[in-house]
């Protein structure tokens, strides 16, 4: 069992999962985010091959209104 | 034409996304307003309530996005947001944005300068957003920012150009464009920016918070362009006395 933190929500995984993957089963667009891997920003391209690993946090942003 | 870094702006008049009644009024204002440039925000999804899709329909609208660092308290958490905002956007334009009191929403001047080095040297687009320095935005410029934002007055208040004095000193030295930014609260005050010679306005409140938006952003589309085109007229000189502007001798006595 994997157990991450999806913006201070924890999630268990029960079998490799991606970042896409992840993303997706979230019901979110890929292109509408940005992710935030252990602080660190993950460039789109790499969502794909990167699998969660136990005690991920990840944090996803997403535009909103302002001036 | 107003160039910006690459890119070349036919609309003097930039704005903002906040504050709208709906995505719906938000749009059509935007596309009323004729503005070629608009500001967005970042902020971490919440999971519960899930995503509102604010890009979808800015994208169809064809206008380009420029994402702010707004929540930031300091250049470290300026640069992050940046970042973010490239990734999510696929754009290095960024407004930079660090305001850390919450009263007055005042941009910290030091830590500003910081990220805007560290920006400038990570090869973003860097428009700091900033009081109405001349001196900061000179330094501004020096570290390589594309343009500089500095205050008429508070974000939000509608007060207009209480800095008046300074943002005539900053468009007198700048060599990047001047956009003046938060708190012009009618279109009047759009046009007297303009007719200072700013290159842009950026107007989010005064838009969104009209009783009708639409029309508003139109009345600010057309006032920007006013301003510009007296700018580039020239206005007359200010004296202090009298100028007669008709003849005052012959008509009575020959």
């Amino acid at each position: 069992m994997i157990l991450i933190h999806i913006n201070n929500v924890a999630q268990s995984l029960t079998q490799p999962t991606s970042l896409a993957e992840l993303i997706l089963a979230q019901n979110i667009a890929l292109d509408s985010i940005a992710l935030v891997l252990n602080t660190q920003v993950v460039p789109r391209n790499r969502w794909q091959t990167i699998l969660c690993q136990h005690e991920d946090k990840l944090e996803l942003f997403s535009a909103v209104a302002g001036g | 034409m107003l160039k910006i870094a690459d890119m070349e702006f036919e609309s003097r008049l930039f704005t903002g996304t906040g504050k709208f009644s709906s995505s719906q009024v938000m749009l059509e204002a935007i596309t009323a307003s004729k503005s070629q440039l608009v500001t967005v925000a970042m902020k971490r999804i919440d999971l519960k309530t899930g995503l509102d899709d604010l890009l979808t329909p800015l994208r169809q609208a064809g206008v380009r996005l420029l994402p702010n660092t707004s929540g930031a308290r300091n250049a470290k958490e300026a640069v992050f947001a940046a970042e973010l905002a490239r990734e999510m956007l696929g754009t290095s334009w960024i407004k930079l944005e660090i305001h850390p009191d919450p009263k007055y929403l005042m941009p910290d001047a030091i830590e500003t300068l910081e990220a805007a080095k560290t920006l400038c040297d990570k090869g973003f687009i860097v428009m700091p957003y900033v009081h109405a320095d001349p001196v900061l935005c000179r330094r501004l410029e020096e570290v390589g920012c594309a343009a500089v934002m500095p205050l008429a007055s508070p974000i939000g208040s509608n007060q207009g150009l209480v800095t008046e004095s300074f943002l005539k000193i900053i468009i007198e030295q700048a060599r990047v464009p001047v956009v003046i930014d938060a708190g012009i609260g009618a279109p009047s005050q759009a046009a007297r920016a303009m007719e200072l010679g700013a290159d842009a306005v950026l107007v989010n409140t005064a838009i969104a918070s009209s009783a009708s938006p639409i029309v508003m952003a139109e009345c600010f589309k057309e006032a920007v362009q006013c301003g510009r085109r007296a700018f580039e007229a020239g206005l007359g000189r200010v004296q202090t006395g009298a100028v007669h502007t008709s003849p005052l001798t012959g008509f009575l006595n020959t």
